[in-house]
């Protein structure tokens, strides 16, 4: 009796284990249903080869690139180019043989030479060639500039899914602030944890915040709008990286517009029009406020300083929102109360970087004469030794047609993406560019940023002229 | 009256016979038995060594069936080493030769004996490993070597020997067809050509001259996948345009014919979708031996099958059963109309019998690993005409050989 017990428990616990069948894959991004199957696709509940919460039935890297090598997806992420024509996402991008915006991990197809046009430029000065630096996935790497001041640079293995979220625009829903592909109403008096049941899409299934990032950790020295702290992660909930190409066909990817229904019905309510994401509007409650209310004259999309924010949330020190007020913000930031054509000494390189007024040196010039123009310094120390003065990483204003204008150019930039890729480029570095910085610059854990083309859109540092031509008297050609 | 005298003679008389006699008698009987037996064994070896070299088979197949076809999984042999991510995998004819396609490194298709000793490899013309994409493979009746260059949309083909000869570059265009009709002349030997699907352009240079670029086909309805032979030599191409990923069908005719002038007579089917009937990244197309085709339906999770007359027929292996799939890649049909799927996914192979009405799952073999036998995102598959299955292991960077 007892061998036969032994033998049936043996039987059962073998039954068990062999319980977790190949399921069928319909597709893996969304798409689901009530009796879905699709979760099998990827992950597998007592089999996995993959543990802590994902359960996935194989390296995240090697399963998402069985597809996104072309053979399964039209974007081929390998070689950052399209491989089926069609795309729904735009002119550029859809076009057989196109470029991705990112970049690639192996390969990519970039224009880095100083052409005066557009990285990305479909069918034309765009060509080939292997990837000199990459946002390197599945292995381990150090995240340059994470965490709080003097701190060391966290290590993190990054995955596909760290940044983008296979789940799509059918996420899960839960309680709390960290919805992946929601958006609820950001206004003061919206509870920021109200769960949400609006599913969206974002542009390339992207997070609204990196997973397993830690959140961003804001400087010791504040550099946000109300003078307090920026909010941490989890408060600004639910944004997603939407896509909303420029008219013009912009090369830029950027995060825009939308117009929403949020609540559970019957108690729904519009959330939006977002014009953008938008870090200047502060308030009293230091809450992030969705609508811009930048002047009307001023045309320029906000949202970069999402991309920002979303970078940020690993590479916390580079962040510099150097956008810390519009001309109807009067915040307790500046001294001068109701003098919106103030011009601060131009100073840019005094240390201290305060002028004597108590405000953060800023330069606007008023709607009419003298000319209009938003200038940006990054004059605001972090209190960091490294990571001290930052370029603005926030709405930057760049002069995409090389024109020697800063700020002059139609088309706009989206923050940290205006000058890198963020899977692979093919810049190359050479020279002073390609040699240890000048004077030699060592962070805190001793490793050296020397020589890399840091993911960096354009050789050299012809990515400095796109902007600062007139500065440095360069003439621009073509 | 007296009794004549008989003569008697031994024989007729029972005899008394020794032990030692009966012994021997008996190790006699022994031998004649067994000389009996090993020459019916020798009979049978001749006999089916003859046969195997009038059609080789595997031996089970050659065997009478006592209940029914004999289903059970091959075996592991060895594997090719020396690959970068291998997705595509043919064999010659004659099965003396392997070709395999490289996804990673240099990009190669790599050639080896079938003893897997490497013998040379070779590329489309002046491509690098950073402007070509070369992922599945077919050799023709023929020995030549179609290779499906994704980059740029380009069907390479090539001679036995690695040689490069043509390419199709739109679904009723060849490179050859192309370049004649701008130098306006037959093209003289030596003359280089390809294209470039980034910048849209043929690239060709005539020996002694300057190369050359122009405009060449935007291939609006050509983005080439899969490929495969039928046993007709009718060459099968998965092709992913977007909203319309389907199957393209040559005969063997227009692929035999002059590629200079290239005017197939193209059959298609096929939508992108994931309903019945519709297609989402068809990686593999075979036919069985009534003609039925049937589609490695990769990101609908399933096989699809069509009639001869390409009208959407059913589905199988989608779903959470045991026999079901994950991420179909490159199929293959054997000569019993079993057929072997290669899923990338779930890290085996699995064979169904198609020979019924209804698909039977047979079995499946290989699981996750490293080690001898085990796969790492298996992606093509082919067998040859002795059974012998050839395996592209792409991330264990070889070719697994089993065999049945």
């Amino acid at each position: 009796m007892k061998k036969f017990l032994f033998a049936l428990a043996l039987g059962l616990l073998l039954v068990l284990a062999l319980a977790t069948v190949a399921m069928a894959d319909n597709g893996p991004h969304g798409g689901f249903t009530a009796t879905t199957d699709a979760c099998a696709g990827c992950h597998r509940a007592h089999s996995a080869k993959v543990g802590s919460n994902s359960l996935l039935i194989m390296d995240p890297e090697a399963l998402c690139l069985t597809c996104h090598n072309g053979s399964g997806a039209a974007t081929n992420v390998v070689d950052g180019v399209y491989m089926a024509a069609g795309s729904p996402y735009g002119s550029v991008e859809g076009t057989d043989g196109a470029s991705l915006f990112g970049g690639g991990f192996t390969n990519a197809l970039m224009a880095t030479a100083w052409n005066g046009s557009h990285t990305f430029k479909a069918g034309s000065d765009a060509t080939s060639k292997a990837t000199t630096s990459t946002h390197g996935v599945g292995a381990a790497g150090t995240v340059w500039g994470s965490g709080a001041n003097n701190s060391t640079n966290a290590g993190m293995v990054l995955e596909c899914t760290t940044c983008h979220d296979p789940h799509g625009k059918a996420g899960f829903t839960n309680a709390t602030t960290q919805t992946t592909g929601c958006n609820v109403t950001l206004a003061a008096s919206t509870p920021l944890t109200e769960s949400c049941t609006v599913k969206v899409s974002s542009y390339r299934l992207l997070r609204w915040q990196p997973q397993g990032s830690g959140g961003f950790t804001a400087p010791a020295t504040s550099v946000n709008w109300s003078g307090g702290n920026f909010p941490v992660s989890g408060l600004t909930a639910g944004w997603t990286v939407p896509d909303n190409y420029a008219a013009n066909g912009s090369e830029w990817y950027t995060i825009g517009a939308q117009t929403l229904t949020c609540g559970t019905a019957p108690n729904t309510y519009a959330c939006g029009p977002f014009a953008a994401g938008d870090y200047n509007n502060g308030n009293a409650n230091n809450t992030y406020q969705p609508l811009n209310a930048a002047p009307a004259t001023q045309t320029y999309i906000p949202a970069a300083v999402n991309t920002a924010y979303f970078c940020a949330q690993c590479h916390d020190r580079y962040f510099n929102n150097s956008r810390l007020r519009n001309n109807t913000d009067e915040s307790a930031y500046c001294t001068r109360i109701g003098d919106v054509g103030y011009v601060p000494p131009v100073d840019i390189n005094s240390v201290s970087a305060v002028d004597a007024t108590g405000c953060l040196p800023y330069y606007y010039t008023g709607t009419t004469a003298p000319t209009p123009r938003w200038l940006w310094a990054d004059v605001r120390s972090s209190g960091d030794t490294t990571y001290m003065f930052r370029h603005a990483s926030g709405d930057i204003r760049l002069s995409m047609d090389g024109t020697s204008t800063a700020g002059g150019g139609t088309s706009v930039s989206r923050s940290c993406v205006a000058c890198h890729v963020s899977h692979g480029t093919t810049a190359a570095m050479t020279a002073l560019a390609g040699t240890a910085d000048t004077p030699a610059v060592t962070p805190p854990d001793g490793a050296s940023l020397a020589g890399g083309s840091t993911l960096l859109r354009m050789d050299n540092r012809s990515l400095c002229l796109r902007c600062h031509a007139s500065t440095v008297n360069f003439t621009v050609t073509p | 009256m007296t009794t004549p005298d008989i003569e008697l003679e031994s024989k007729d008389f029972p005899q008394n016979i020794s032990p030692e006699d009966k012994q021997d008698e008996r190790k006699r009987r022994k031998l004649l038995l067994l000389l009996i037996l090993l020459l019916s064994l020798l009979c049978c070896v001749g006999y089916f060594f003859v046969r195997y070299l009038l059609k080789p088979e595997p031996l089970p197949e050659m065997l009478v069936p006592l209940t029914g076809a004999i289903s059970y999984p091959p075996a592991y042999v060895s594997s090719i080493i020396g690959l970068d991510g291998p997705v595509g995998v043919a064999v010659s004819p004659d099965g003396q030769r392997i070709y395999a396609v490289e996804s990673t490194g240099e990009r190669l298709i790599k050639m080896f004996d079938r003893n897997g000793n490497f013998i040379k490899s070779f590329a489309p013309p002046g491509t690098s490993n950073s402007n070509r994409k070369p992922a599945y493979i077919a050799v023709d009746a023929a020995g030549r070597v179609f290779v499906n260059d994704t980059y740029n949309n380009v069907v390479a083909i090539f001679d036995a020997d690695g040689n490069f000869l043509d390419g199709m570059i739109d679904k009723d265009l060849t490179l050859s067809e192309f370049v004649t009709a701008q130098v306006g002349s037959a093209l003289p030997q030596g003359t280089l050509y390809y294209f470039n699907n980034i910048t849209k352009t043929v690239d060709y240079k005539l020996p002694d001259q300057e190369a050359k670029s122009v405009p060449g086909p935007q291939q609006t309805e050509w983005s080439p996948l899969g490929l495969r032979f039928d046993p007709d030599g009718n060459l099968l191409v998965t092709n992913i345009i977007s909203g319309k990923h389907g199957v393209l069908i040559y005969s063997a005719a227009d692929i035999n014919g002059s590629l200079l002038g290239f005017n197939p007579q193209i059959k298609e089917f096929g939508v992108e979708g994931k309903e019945n009937g519709q297609l989402s990244f068809p990686n593999s197309v075979v036919v069985d031996s009534l003609g039925n085709f049937y589609v490695s339906d990769g990101n609908n999770g399933r096989v699809s099958v069509w009639t001869i007359d390409m009208q959407y027929k059913t589905f199988f292996a989608f779903g959470s059963n045991e026999d079901s799939l994950n991420l179909p890649r490159g199929i293959w049909m054997s000569d019993k109309d079993r057929l072997h799927v290669a899923d990338s996914v779930g890290q085996y192979i699995r064979v169904y019998d198609v020979s019924g009405s209804e698909p039977k799952f047979l079995f499946n073999f290989g699981e996750f690993g490293t080690l001898e036998g085990e796969f790492n995102f298996p992606i093509d598959i082919c067998i040859d005409a002795g059974g012998r299955l050839y395996i592209a292991d792409r991330d264990n960077n070889r070719i697994q050989i089993w065999s049945y």
